[in-house]
């Protein structure tokens, strides 16, 4: 039985190991190193080794010496085993060595006996082990996006894995892409013709859906329950359907490549969205205090003003972020609506950079850094709100 | 005069007389825009009306494929965003450092704009000089470049059964599911969150093993989230457009309904061919719905 707990504590623990350093590795390829061997079974032997040797020591010697001299020697072992590289390389593999030994500081010879043992190590390493795997499967894009645009096309074809970048160029160099897109593309104008479509979304979305939502979750009127079944159903019609119809009307009536008619049909598309978040916070608001409110002669308005509004700041803040998300990233309607580059939003213009196929990668990835950091940013420093929005209403996109 | 006679660049002259037979000067020809008008009906006010367009989309136009390829890309879509989903919230649930920050970041592929992401993971997989292909390269895992957004199918043989896999379609499933997966996996952690503690001390009492601890407290407890999950997500991925048209424009057997309803509308200029197929679609999403309300709209609204 500790036999059998302790091979597979080896095993597991030795191949979330490996598969770090094989992590570290692929990235400092990607920092110009010519690595061209991933070395897997010399590393995960020496793994193997290490986690042997930490838990046969065991509590005989201080943890914070023993996980420093552990690594110590791994780093060493390691080095003399892969192909030649430099000092920094090393250090990283040292770190990880030492986050590593500093993780299995639970176990030793005697907790190997526990119940369950082997399952709760499986459950352990594989947390850590989903832990680096999700984080560097999201994160390896946006990097590769980030990075992408502070390189040339020529360096990037000569060679495709060499992502350094050269902090001895001065900065207008580094960052000519982006002076590029600025000011020959013409950027700038569809940051603005963005920005002014979200707010403005934003804000006659807020300015129909708060009174909307009020009256489905408090009046009472003739067809009350078919209205607020229509707007969940609304709300789940696809874009892709309404794209034909509203594309012939808005040429008839001349809408298409205007802001106008953009801000119409986002208006239109969040709106449901809109009242189906606030309607839910209103009704949770106590009736006693709207009660109050009639009794000093506030009429529905007033009410609404007064009393609603600053009740449910928080949710409205939520609505109004996701209904900015939605609106700042769409791109159907704009692919559709918009054919002059007059009239362009960010979305839209990334786009019609990439049809022409002589554009340069560099610019393509400057102009989407440009389009999702905004909306990072966001959505970092108002996480709380987003996240409340999107669980509240959100099933959308 | 016969231009179709003539040689390759061969000049010749041609002289233009007005009505009473006087030649008319080359400047004067020149110096006078040329006007065109016309006057047709508007369509959208005609009241004749055709079955003809239905007819196509269900006999010209591969619509067994186009149904195929639809529902393949929007259930294992689906899927595969629910299962990823249910894994990242089981990790984040657990007491780890930076649970804030971990959620966070597994959120950015749902928040961030959909045509900077696919033409990020054009780059990443460019057959030519994409990062992905490269790093594959160098590391001897393949030897040869594989182009992922742009080939139809792949030879694959396990266990000396050789099958033919859709490639394109398959890397448009993973993007989708990389991008998707997010909001499942939101969901499924404000279930997780509310799963009272004391279901799981009692089960630490009676002994019980980590599996035996997710299959039968977890797993139930979060079935009602994942059955509405699906079906929203089947709804949604099923009218999909953004996502394949920026990937790979519908081409290399990747052409799902909406792409379609694209192609017919815009990229041919045949409104009414674009407008059936819509129907089509808004027909087959009907019948999702009936179903979904049938199967757990009563469940719904207890959750």
């Amino acid at each position: 039985m500790k036999f059998k707990s302790l091979t597979i504590f080896l095993i597991i623990s030795s191949f979330f190991l490996t598969c770090i350093l094989s992590i570290w590795k692929i990235m400092s390829t990607l920092q110009g190193l010519s690595f061209t061997n991933l070395n897997i079974t010399t590393v995960f032997s020496i793994c193997i080794l290490l986690s042997l040797a930490f838990v046969l020591i065991g509590k005989k010697i201080h943890h914070l010496i023993k996980i420093f001299s552990l690594s110590f020697l791994f780093s060493i072992l390691y080095f003399y085993l892969n192909e030649a590289s430099p000092y920094w390389y090393i250090l990283g593999v040292f770190l990880i060595t030492l986050f590593f030994t500093d993780k299995l500081k639970k176990y030793s010879m005697e907790s190997l006996k526990e119940d369950f043992i082997s399952e709760k190590i499986i459950f352990d390493f594989i947390t850590l082990f989903g832990i680096v795997f999700f984080a560097f499967v999201i994160l390896f894009p946006f990097y590769i996006m980030l990075v992408t645009s502070f390189k040339t096309q020529i360096a990037l074809l000569v060679n495709p894995l060499d992502f350094s970048l050269d902090f001895t160029k001065s900065l207008s160099e580094l960052f000519k892409s982006y002076f590029v897109i600025f000011e020959t593309y013409n950027f700038g104008r569809y940051i603005l013709i963005s920005s002014a479509v979200s707010i403005g979304t934003v804000i006659v979305t807020l300015l129909f859906a708060i009174p909307a939502a009020y009256a489905v979750a408090r009046l009472n009127f003739f067809g009350k329950n078919f209205l607020s079944t229509s707007i969940l159903i609304i709300y789940m019609f696809p874009a892709i359907v309404l794209v034909i119809p509203l594309y012939t009307v808005f040429s008839q009536l001349g809408l298409r490549n205007s802001i106008f008619g953009l801000l119409i049909v986002y208006t239109a598309t969040t709106l449901p969205v809109a009242i189906y978040m606030l309607q839910g916070y209103f009704k949770s608001i106590p009736k006693d205090i709207e009660d109050a409110g009639i009794m000093d002669g506030q009429n529905w308005f007033g009410i609404i003003l007064k009393i609603i509004i600053p009740l449910s700041l928080p949710a409205i803040a939520s609505v109004a972020l996701y209904v900015f998300m939605i609106a700042w990233n769409e791109f159907l309607f704009s692919l559709m609506f918009l054919d002059s580059p007059k009239s362009f939003t960010l979305s839209r213009a990334i786009q019609y950079l990439s049809g022409d196929a002589e554009t340069p990668r560099q610019y393509l990835m400057a102009g989407s850094v440009i389009v999702t950091l905004p909306v990072l940013f966001i959505f970092i420093y108002f996480e709380k709100y987003l996240v409340s929005g999107l669980t509240s209403g959100s099933v959308k996109g | 005069m016969e231009i179709g006679g003539a040689k390759f660049r061969e000049n010749f002259e041609i002289t233009i007389k007005n009505n009473y037979g006087e030649t008319i000067d080359k400047k004067t020809i020149k110096s006078q825009k040329p006007i065109l008008s016309g006057k047709s009906d508007n369509p959208l006010l005609s009241t004749s009306f055709t079955l003809e367009n239905f007819k196509k989309v269900f006999y010209e136009n591969n619509f067994v494929e186009l149904l195929l390829t639809t529902f393949y890309f929007t259930f294992f879509g689906t899927v595969g965003a629910i299962i990823f989903g249910i894994l990242a919230a089981q990790l984040v649930n657990q007491n780890i450092q930076g649970r804030t920050y971990m959620r966070g970041i597994l959120l950015f592929p749902y928040v961030g704009p959909v045509v900077a992401l696919a033409y990020t993971w054009t780059l990443l997989l460019d057959p030519n000089s994409g990062t992905l292909n490269a790093l594959l390269v160098n590391f001897n895992i393949i030897e040869k470049p594989i182009n992922l957004l742009g080939q139809k199918y792949i030879t694959m043989s396990i266990l000396g059964f050789e099958f033919k896999l859709r490639l394109a379609l398959t890397t448009v499933i993973f993007f989708e599911i990389w991008r998707y997966f997010p909001l499942a996996f939101l969901f499924i952690l404000a279930r997780l969150q509310a799963i009272p503690q004391s279901l799981y001390e009692a089960a630490d009492v009676d002994g019980a093993s980590p599996i035996q601890k997710f299959i039968h407290i977890t797993l139930p407890q979060i079935t009602a989230i994942i059955s509405i999950l699906f079906m929203i997500r089947f709804i949604w991925n099923f009218n999909k457009f953004e996502d394949i048209f920026l990937l790979t424009g519908g081409a290399s057997g990747t052409r799902t309904l909406p792409i379609n309803v694209y192609q017919q509308g815009f990229a041919v200029s045949d409104i009414g061919m674009g407008s059936a197929v819509s129907i089509v679609i808004v027909m087959l999403l009907l019948t999702f719905m009936v179903i979904y309300f049938r199967l757990i709209g009563k469940r719904a609204n207890e959750v």
